[in-house]
């Protein structure tokens, strides 16, 4: 019979880039959490302000880790909020799997013609279009999510130009911004 | 601090034309939006298959044949009732006159139903 004390001590090891991911994910968590205290016109209508961590996250550390703050954003923003698993859980997730999609493409576009404000509007757009997919597919097989379109799609375009605009500002300001900013 | 020139500075030629692009996407969904709230016409489906699509503005009533007989409809200026049927509880005929789009009867012992067709303006529940 082993002893505690022989047993072998598992280590998961903690990268550099999992700090980072971590610190970045809990900024996005934030802007979240602030987000969802402000009231919205129409459920769902969001300026989506984690977005702004997560371009400058894609632009300075790479599609990667991108991703995986958006996922953790994702699932602890919706833990926390305590909409886990709920329809609007499954919504957010549609918007986001669909906008990392399209920005798993689009940040291949040269980087002289687009900067990030072509980005953040084209991620805004794929996002709202996978949360109305699944909702049009899933809860509300009507018409009536196609009038709701047009003010959804006004939106993705004033935020995400907002947002893309924002992150341009910030990477004007301090380029190496993404990289050197969270010491966690 | 935030002037015109630096704006353009932080914007690079593609972003003009993906906000053009944006732009016209937006207003062609605004134009392209169904326009009637109000709702007029009246989708008829029996057994599940639509048999008639008939406009509200336009007075008439008709018998639907169904599962278990005829239902009887009338359209008046604007709105619609079923007048009669054959289901034991009368649910659709109690139910009275629809107007607004979204709106349905149904009579589901005769599979008869009707239903406006359109975004409802009406909300059932909403919570977050």
């Amino acid at each position: 019979m082993r002893h505690y004390s022989q047993m072998r001590e598992v280590i998961l090891p903690v990268t550099d880039e999992d700090r980072r991911i971590a610190g970045l994910a809990a900024i996005a968590i934030g802007l979240t959490l602030a987000e969802a205290a402000l009231p919205s016109p129409i459920p769902g209508i969001k300026p989506g302000l984690a977005n702004i961590v997560i371009l400058l996250v894609l632009l300075q550390n790479g599609f990667k880790t991108a991703a995986w703050v958006s996922v953790i954003r994702l699932l602890a923003g919706s833990l926390l909020l305590g909409g886990f698993l709920s329809p609007g859980f499954w919504l957010a997730a549609s918007g986001t799997a669909a906008s990392l999609l399209i920005l798993s493409i689009i940040q291949y576009l040269p980087e002289k013609l687009f900067g990030p404000v072509s980005l953040s509007i084209l991620a805004a757009f794929s996002h709202i279009g996978g949360q109305l997919l699944l909702a049009w597919v899933w809860l509300l097989p009507s018409a009536g999510i196609l009038a709701l379109l047009p003010f959804f799609a006004l939106a993705a375009l004033v935020f995400g130009a907002a947002n893309g605009f924002i992150v341009a500002r910030l990477i004007a300001a301090k380029p190496d911004l993404g990289a050197q900013s969270v010491h966690v | 601090m935030l002037d015109t020139r630096s704006i353009t500075g932080l914007l690079k030629p593609g972003d003009y034309v993906i906000f053009l692009l944006g732009c016209l996407l937006v207003s062609s969904l605004f134009l392209l939006k169904p326009q009637d709230s109000a709702g007029h016409t009246v989708v008829i489906r029996a057994k599940g298959q639509i048999v008639a699509e008939l406009p509200l503005h336009t007075p008439r009533t008709l018998s639907i044949a169904g599962t278990r007989g005829s239902s009887v409809i009338e359209i008046v200026t604007g709105k619609a009732r079923v007048v009669g049927d054959p289901g034991l509880r009368q649910i659709c005929v109690k139910q009275g006159w629809i107007s607004r789009a979204g709106d349905a009867l149904l009579c589901l012992a005769n599979q008869v139903t009707l239903e406006i067709p359109g975004q409802s303006a009406g909300i059932d529940t909403l919570n977050y």
